[in-house]
């Protein structure tokens, strides 16, 4: 009986020779920008696999995909702790708490379907990049050094028209701070990208209401939203982004980032 | 135990199920059952990091009920978990209510039949274990029908098949097959019997089919997409034999290629080989155990990497502490990286009116764990980065890596009077924080305990422990200090204190009162409970800070 329980045991099993473990599948058709939330901190050891995730999406993908580093969460350290450089601000709390984000890393691509562990990112980033989107979003900023602030100005138009909700914050990368890696090791001078350093909007967003209207290959009348922040000197103003986002009923419609080192204002 | 006799008709009616055969028959049914509710009244403590709930109140509720006659058993749970305990929530799915477990099951000449929800385990829990550990809150039970034949003589069949419980899902794209089969060779071979020698060998093999094609692995940053089987096999076969004074047994099991997220979708088959041997004498006995595992994280769900829906479960290899320090660093099983594990034990019973004996015999016992890593060989095999398709690290079967735990304790329970008895314990631990936890590095510690029991009088006894975790390392020392009354049998006071003298200085506190009437057993609580791992059996589930009044009641009838 035994034989006969092998017999069956290895007619069941199922080996992939190593040729044949790769399928190709097509590449995503790219409709709109897909918001990456990163939710990751500092002494998590298995965030930087998290990290390795968006980088090889930013390749793939390059600017269609956003992602902004959400450090929070019991492994994080605060921006305002002393003896080394902490990224966790409030409202990367906030947005954690918000978001139902239990373990770390986790993320959510454009709100849709609750957080995910990051092996499902690239999955859910290629359903969510070829879907159309309602929204069109066109971001200008300006830096003024000598008040040190910053102002920026969100377009949105709609072809549905409605309400939605406007999310503008701001990011850096290039952010030299420690961070645990997957050996328990620490490395003091790991590079950070895409660290949210501030939310602009509050992490609910602001309503905003857009008239309908026929977008025609791209072109469109944008309504326009401005916005203005203190440069912190935590910041290096150098390497700062701006990331805006259009949410409707709790999933993100559209996304843009521009970086602010062009427009600087001496 | 209180027992009922209730008709069978009630019986069949209440386990939804007809079988007027036998329905005209009069048989004796008992009814058991039990309720469990563990209450706890949350306040927030920012020294300690609780965290302030919404709810008033948060707790898990259960209530079983069973029904036994001779032909028929059935029985259902009641679950409560709408707002969980604290740690309880860190998936959200953990949360509702209904009845997650009913079952029927039918014994006739030494077959029995089950449907509806069951657990099983085959051997030691290498290719299969699916139980239930409220404290852990794991439960995964399998749904689905279970035949068990023993009518045989020497040998024992199981055949199941069934999907995974995951909180309130029952994924039917996810099936388990399992069969296990063992024979008792003391009822062919006479001449065991005549040693008093008994050899059992069995052998066993589980399915689980994944047929979920909807969520694609994707490389990250290609356009490939894994060929995943849809289909692994596990297989395990052991054997044990036993005399008067000696026990050894071994078991070896082999799952096929297995990607998931928890091994980093590598295809590497995965392995278990464990030896036990133990010796009994007069005064003392000994106990040795050996493991090597790799690549054995099995899971009904690949794409899950918690303790929820596992499968099989490793035996763990670290000694199960009860003492609060003690477990303050709870080694949890590396299923899926794997490990290799040793473990020992030597009790000695010193006689009575012996030296180290004294009056009333000394009893001491010494154990070890020790517990590594594998060792891996050259580059592990990267696809575009990432492991993903790949065979993961090379290892040899003999190579050790990194340390993940060690701990040597010696206990000494001596009775020092007709009244005062004294148990003493050291412990010698390191613990490997990062590989358990995800960050820390190496806590090494010595711990020492004191535990003396004061018999007052027939109705009082005293009980206390002072204990002492001294380290360099994480938060460094801690005090903990319990005094526990016991008027018997219907009342005990306990108030303890864990207390960290080496960094934060923060106390623990807690009081308890408890009562026993009956089967009735009712504990009332405040204080402060520390974030921490609850572990059991080598899993380990993570608890939050917490602060606020407890409330435990249990019946069982």
């Amino acid at each position: 009986m035994s034989m006969s329980l092998m017999a069956v045991a290895m007619a069941s099993c199922e080996t992939i020779p190593e040729n044949d473990r790769y399928i190709e599948i097509p590449k995503a058709e790219v409709k709109r920008k897909v918001l990456l939330e990163d939710f990751t901190g500092q002494v998590c050891k298995n965030c930087p696999l998290g990290h390795e995730v968006i980088k090889s999406l930013t390749n793939q993908y390059l600017f269609d995909v956003i992602p902004v580093a959400i450090h929070a969460g019991p492994l994080s350290w605060s921006e305002t702790m002393t003896g080394a450089v902490g990224l966790a601000i409030p409202e990367g709390n906030e947005l954690a708490k918000k978001a139902g984000v239990t373990s770390y890393p986790s993320g959510r691509i454009d709100r849709v379907g609750g957080v995910a562990q990051y092996e499902n990112w690239s999955n859910l980033v290629k359903n969510e990049i070829s879907k159309p989107s309602p929204i069109l979003i066109n971001l200008r900023g300006e830096m003024d050094l000598k008040n040190q602030t910053i102002k920026i100005v969100s377009g949105v138009a709609s072809s549905d028209g409605g309400n939605y909700r406007l999310n503008v914050w701001i990011t850096e990368s290039g952010v030299v701070a420690p961070q645990i890696l997957p050996s328990g090791e620490f490395n003091m001078e790991y590079v950070h990208s895409h660290v949210l350093r501030a939310v602009l909007t509050g992490v609910d967003g602001e309503e905003i209401s857009i008239p309908k209207q026929n977008i025609i290959d791209g072109k469109a009348t944008y309504t326009e939203f401005t916005h203005n922040v203190s440069i912190s000197d935590k910041w290096n103003y150098e390497r700062i982004s701006v990331v805006a986002f259009v949410e409707k009923d709790g999933e993100v419609l559209n996304a843009d980032e521009i970086k602010l080192v062009r427009n600087i204002v001496y | 135990m209180k027992r009922n006799k209730i008709s069978a008709l009630a019986l069949l009616c209440i386990g939804g199920v007809s079988m007027t055969a036998h329905a005209a028959e009069p048989y004796n049914v008992t009814a058991h059952g039990s309720i469990q509710a563990n209450t706890l009244f949350p306040e927030g403590d920012a020294e300690i990091n609780a965290k302030d709930y919404s709810e008033k109140m948060l707790g898990n509720w259960y209530g079983n009920l069973g029904l036994y006659s001779k032909y028929v058993d059935a029985g259902m749970r009641f679950e409560y978990l709408q707002h969980p305990l604290p740690g309880f929530d860190t998936d959200p799915d953990f949360k509702g209510w209904g009845i997650p477990n009913i079952y029927v099951t039918g014994k006739f000449k030494g077959v029995e039949a089950t449907i509806g929800d069951f657990y099983e385990q085959f051997g030691s829990g290498f290719i299969l274990r699916t139980y239930e550990d409220r404290p852990l809150g794991i439960d995964n039970s399998i749904r689905g029908a279970r035949v068990k034949i023993n009518s045989v003589k020497g040998m024992r069949f199981t055949a199941l098949g069934g999907s995974q419980r995951r909180f309130w899902n029952w994924d039917i794209d996810n099936n388990i097959y399992g069969a296990d089969l063992e024979f008792q060779m003391a009822d062919y071979l006479t001449a065991l019997n005549d040693r008093n020698m008994s050899w059992s060998a069995g052998a066993s093999y589980v399915l689980n089919e994944q047929k979920n094609e909807e969520n694609p692995v994707i490389v990250p940053g290609t356009s490939y997409k894994l060929n995943i089987p849809k289909r692994v096999s596990a297989m395990d076969f052991r054997s044990a034999i036993s005399g008067t004074d000696y026990a050894l047994s071994g078991e070896y099991a082999w799952k096929g290629s297995d990607p998931s997220a928890g091994n980093g979708y590598i295809y590497k088959p995965g392995s278990a080989a464990m030896v036990t041997a133990s010796y009994f004498g007069s005064d003392w006995n000994v106990m040795l155990q050996a493991k090597r595992s790799e690549n054995m994280a099995f899971r009904s769900r690949r794409d899950t990497k918690d303790i929820y829906s596992y499968l099989n479960n490793m035996p763990p290899f670290s000694y199960q502490h009860t003492y609060a320090l003690a477990a303050m660093y709870p080694y949890g099983t590396q299923a899926a990286t794997g490990e290799w594990g040793f473990q020992g034990s030597l009790a000695y019973n010193f006689r009575r009116k012996t030296p180290l004996g004294g009056k009333y015999g000394t009893k001491a016992k010494l154990n070890v764990s020790y517990i590594r890593g594998l060792k891996t060989e050259g580059e592990t095999p990267l696809f575009h980065g990432y492991t993903y398709g790949t065979d993961g690290p090379r290892t040899s079967f003999f190579g050790m890596g990194g340390l993940f735990y060690e701990d040597i304790n010696l206990q000494v329970e001596k009775k020092l009077s007709r009244t005062v008895g004294l148990n003493l314990m050291y412990m010698f631990q390191k613990y490997n924080k990062t590989v358990v936890e995800g960050e820390g590095g190496m806590v090494t510690s010595n711990i020492f305990v004191v535990e003396p029991k004061f018999k007052i009088n027939d109705k009082v006894t005293l009980r206390s422990e002072v204990q002492y975790l001294m380290t360099n390392d994480d938060k460094k020392d801690w005090l903990y200090g319990l005094v526990e009354v016991s008027v018997l049998p219907y009342i005990m006071f306990g108030v303890s204190d864990m207390w960290n003298v080496g960094s934060t200085g923060i106390h623990y506190y807690m009081a308890t009162v408890t009562g026993t009437y009956g089967s009735n057993r009712l504990m009332l609580g405040y204080g402060r409970t520390r974030q921490g791992f609850d572990c059991s059996g080598g899993i380990c589930r993570e608890v939050p800070a917490m602060r606020g009044l407890q409330l435990s009641y249990s019946y069982n009838f």
